[in-house]
């Protein structure tokens, strides 16, 4: 399955190239692929703290040279140092292209973050279809993640870091673990919303 | 702490290129990391979106990390889904005292059982019974009937359609609480109550109605931090979510720099009305705030124009807010 899978994000590549990249990973294949998906999710957020908008697509570019060299007879011990190495390069030759393709100037990053609004009835729809589509994921929740979520952020600035503390307490967990908890429920909400808001 | 601190340097580009790639070199090949990462961006988002930084932070936040589309959603789904776990929490909350409310009564029931209890209760229920009506009479027409009696002119009070409480003896005092009143009090009331006209219909004195001390909710006024010089600030545009009862809300205009002595804000709605203007404004540590009245805050889009008064004494324009009422 995580072949298949892999096959689909690349069409260029072959499943026996694909098998030799998971084996990399982890030689049992379950395991492979929750690694592949856990290092995709990191190379993204690497291009999306440096301000890329296509994250997956540089993501998909840094896996097909990965696998490529592995195609060439590259030894690499590590996939995942050796995957860094490479988006450090992919990056830079997305920055390159950026400065080649735009005006863009480090100056104007000001510029560049106004972006001209939607048009208000527009915008006003679309966020209407997300509060809906967010209704239905936290109804898909269940009650334990619900109440999680609503006594984690129902605080105010004064109290939330002794109210989180007590939360936190409660449950048996350091507060670092709770807000990674609560940060990992808000990203499958955000998700679910995204997908929902897709479908309409 | 230092922790935290390191990732508030990465995420704000504050690290040198090559401290940088160790950092991110780090966090892709270590899960924990990551995870740390990821839930203070969340928290940094959240206190964004709850008004929870310092000006200088936000203006951090908004040059580094509004700028790219990705991020600009975030920010968005955040406060949607932040408001919507707020607003499940008060109806949770609203429920929970209904049904505690019933347990809490049932405690009491044993506890009003003693004599004592029940006459100081009574008492007390009472004072706060005759204290809420006089309060009423004061607030009710502007006429309050106590502040009449302290002049030395006093007129006669319009008539008036109410019926004494059931627990008011006749001259309009229960006789307890004549006893423990101040003289002076007394003499103000009692007064009061004489001056007071009998009701029009008597017989309701022999099935009074309870007076309900009409309390008044004022909902708190709300306050919107706008920020010139997008379009878009803050990723979205700014929503002001105003309380039936509110009496208004007070706008704080986030200024890039002071560069006037004073200034002006024209508030116009989407047609391009000017709805409500105020003059003389100062800023204070890059803020300017006034308060707009609710009537002139109807549901829809608002612009509001701020110009600063020139040596010359002419408006220049400084920058524009954008808003919406819901």
């Amino acid at each position: 399955m995580a072949v298949n899978f892999l096959i689909l994000m690349h069409k260029n590549l072959s499943a026996a190239d694909l098998e030799q990249f998971l084996d990399l990973l982890d030689p049992n294949r379950g395991q492979a692929a929750e690694k592949y998906i856990a290092l995709r999710t990191r190379l993204e957020m690497f291009f999306e703290w440096r301000d890329c908008e296509n994250t997956e697509g540089l993501t998909d570019i840094v896996f097909d040279r990965v696998i490529k060299k592995i195609i060439q007879g590259e030894k690499i011990r590590n996939a995942e140092a050796y995957c860094v190495s490479i988006a450090k390069f992919v990056l830079l030759e997305s920055r390159r292209e950026r400065l080649r393709t735009s005006e863009f100037d480090e100056n104007s990053i000001g510029i560049i973050a106004n972006i001209p609004a939607k048009d208000s009835i527009k915008e006003k729809g679309t966020r209407d279809q997300q509060l809906n589509c967010l209704e239905k994921c936290l109804a898909k929740l269940s009650a334990d993640k619900r109440k999680l979520l609503t006594d984690y952020f129902n605080t105010d600035e004064k109290n939330f870091i002794t109210t989180r503390k007590c939360l936190a307490s409660g449950l048996g967990i350091t507060l670092n673990t709770l807000r990674i908890r609560v940060c990992r429920l808000k990203s499958i909400l955000e998700k679910c919303t995204k997908d929902c808001c897709q479908e309409c | 702490m230092e922790n935290e601190n390191i990732i508030r340097k990465f995420l704000y580009g504050e690290m040198p290129e090559e401290e940088r790639f160790e950092f991110e070199e780090k966090f892709i090949t270590d899960e924990d990391l990551f995870e740390q990462i990821k839930s203070f961006e969340d928290e940094l988002i959240e206190k964004y979106v709850r008004e929870w930084m310092d000006s200088a932070e936000r203006l951090k936040f908004e040059k580094y990390f509004l700028n790219t589309k990705k991020r600009r959603e975030k920010v968005d789904f955040s406060s949607l889904m932040i408001s919507k776990v707020k607003e499940e929490a008060r109806v949770f909350k609203k429920n929970d005292e209904v049904i505690s409310e019933d347990s809490v009564w049932q405690k009491l029931a044993g506890f009003f059982q003693t004599p004592q209890i029940v006459a100081a209760i009574s008492f007390t229920i009472l004072v706060i019974g005759v204290g809420g009506w006089l309060l009423y009479q004061n607030f009710g027409d502007g006429d309050s009937e106590l502040v009449e009696n302290q002049r030395k002119d006093v007129t006669q009070m319009p008539e008036r359609n109410f019926t004494p409480t059931p627990r008011v003896s006749p001259d309009g005092l229960p006789k307890n609480l004549k006893d423990n009143l101040s003289n002076k009090d007394n003499t103000n009331i009692n007064t009061a109550v004489r001056k007071t006209p009998k009701p029009a219909n008597s017989s309701n004195r022999k099935n009074p109605t309870p007076i309900k001390t009409p309390i008044i909710k004022v909902a708190p006024n709300p306050v919107l931090a706008l920020f010139g010089g997008t379009v878009r600030s803050r990723g979205k545009n700014n929503v002001l979510n105003l309380p039936k009862n509110s009496r208004g809300a007070t706008l704080m205009l986030n200024l890039e720099s002071e560069d006037y002595k004073t200034y002006q804000a024209q508030l116009t709605d989407a047609d391009g009305r000017l709805v409500f203007a105020r003059g003389n404004l100062r800023a204070r540590k890059l803020k300017i705030g006034f308060f707009v009245s609710a009537k002139y805050l109807k549901k829809g889009d608002y612009i509001i124009k701020l110009s600063g008064k020139s040596v010359r004494g002419e408006n220049e324009s400084v920058a524009d807010y954008q808003f919406r009422v819901n």
